[in-house]
């Protein structure tokens, strides 16, 4: 699996303890630069010598079952495989987090998990939203959420997509607040539509 | 053709469900309430209300880009959530519509709505409406539409089509086509607006969805489209989520990106 390495600004947003971040240079921009389709954000080594990689991807190669899982584990209420499998299709841009384990000494019996997901849908030139923004509980608190959706906003203002917009659950209205999201900014609010039977 | 002679906006609405009935009929009925009470108090003769046939379109390439961003333009309509251009007045003019940007928009919108309506029935609307309404036009008004020939009684048993009509009102929608979908852009030109064409133009985006078994439907809207969304059927979100948007003032990315 080759791993385009990309230099990440220096964002204050990736906690630097004990993991360490590869850097590389990087190329430089095209017309259209696509976003680099994996990342390793961070690699840490156990005290037993297994490698723990946390790689970003944004090829859209998401599994529906272990999306399912990890909808399960954030606690989300269930929906139809089929819609899910849709939904990632036709979505603009699906962003992953993978946790890679490397056993020392066994070769090619790597652990691949996927941890993190966000996904946004667009019209490719003015808007886009942001959907399903989730990071597997285990692995909160480290700064991958903000990694995440910092990736994505990066690759729509590339692509001069600027109204990019979201809708937030309370706990997390805070969070995306740090990232550079407004609530309700300018009066403007989302409505949702409610069949009447 | 469905013919229904003024009676409620909903009995308009609902028309003949099949999907090769695209014209439908909207009437100043509602927005002459308003102007009767005025021309009350004025003491000015009532003019009847107008009966309007509309062609509505789901097909894109009924659309053309130039036609497009002229709409934009006479709505005052920005593609850029914060506009934040003022001009001298005070009044929020917009930019123009990046017509390159339009194109990709326009392909990439799973659903694309389009009303169009016949030149004519567009200015008399328009003049019915104008405030220089007075008893002698109404007379030479009626004079002028009595005195038909071949071609303009053509014109007016032709009914509208993309082909013919001028494009007045718009409307689209991205979705996922399996969860989401977002409605962007509902525009009605200002001399026909208030006359149900921008509920129409909802209501075709959001059957369509429901067709496809989405129903979680959003619209971002200002203050003033907040009122117009609420008669569509939207309301607050029931989860009780805020919306947020990416604020341009914010860019600790600038620096990385250069």
């Amino acid at each position: 699996m080759l791993a385009r390495k990309l230099v990440p600004p220096s964002s204050p947003f990736l906690k630097n303890n004990t993991a360490q971040v590869i850097e590389t240079p990087s190329e430089p921009r095209e017309e259209e630069e696509p976003l680099p389709l994996e990342v390793v954000l961070t690699e840490k080594t156990e005290n037993d010598g297994t490698v723990e990689q946390i790689i970003f991807s944004s090829g859209g190669n998401v599994d529906v079952y272990d999306l399912q899982a990890l909808c399960d584990k954030v606690g989300w209420p269930r929906r139809p495989l089929s819609k899910l499998a849709a939904a990632l299709k036709n979505s603009y841009m699906v962003a992953t987090l993978h946790s890679i384990r490397k056993s020392p000494g066994s070769e090619g019996s790597d652990q691949k998990k996927l941890i993190g997901m966000a996904r946004a849908t667009s019209d490719h030139a003015f808007n886009a939203t942001i959907w399903d923004v989730l990071i597997d509980p285990s692995y909160q608190g480290q700064g991958l959420g903000k990694a995440l959706v910092e990736k994505i906003v990066r690759a729509l203002l590339q692509r001069d997509i600027g109204n990019i917009t979201l809708f937030a659950d309370s706990q997390v209205v805070e969070f995306y607040r740090n990232l550079g999201f407004e609530p309700d900014p300018e009066g403007i609010k989302g409505m949702f539509w409610y069949p009447k039977y | 053709m469905d013919i229904v002679a003024g009676g409620s906006l909903q009995q308009i609405q609902q028309g003949y469900p099949s999907k090769y009935m695209e014209l439908r009929w909207v009437t100043t009925r509602r927005k002459s309430g308003i102007e009767k009470e005025r021309r009350a108090l004025l003491k000015k003769p009532l003019k009847p209300p107008a009966l309007v046939p509309v062609y509505i379109s789901r097909t894109p390439s009924h659309i053309s880009p130039d036609k497009l961003k002229d709409l934009y333009r006479a709505s005052n309509h920005s593609c850029h959530r914060l506009p934040n251009s003022d001009d001298s007045e005070g009044t929020i003019r917009v930019e123009p519509v990046d017509i390159h940007k339009l194109t990709i928009a326009l392909s990439h919108s799973s659903i694309v709505v389009s009303v169009f309506c016949k030149p004519t029935d567009v200015l008399l609307v328009t003049e019915s409406s104008s405030s220089s309404y007075s008893a002698s036009s109404l007379e030479a008004s009626k004079k002028r539409t009595e005195i038909l020939g071949l071609r303009d009684w053509f014109q007016k048993v032709v009914p509208v089509t993309p082909f013919n009509g001028q494009l007045v009102g718009f409307g689209r929608a991205v979705s996922d086509f399996g969860l989401t979908a977002s409605i962007y852009d509902i525009m009605v030109i200002p001399s026909l607006r208030k006359m149900g064409i921008g509920r129409l133009i909802v209501g075709r985006i959001v059957r369509m969805l429901a067709s496809r078994d989405i129903h979680d439907i959003s619209a971002v809207c200002s203050e003033n489209e907040r009122l117009f969304f609420r008669a569509c059927g939207f309301g607050d979100d029931i989860l009780g989520s805020t919306t947020m948007m990416y604020s341009r003032k914010f860019r600790p990315f600038t620096k990385a990106i250069k």
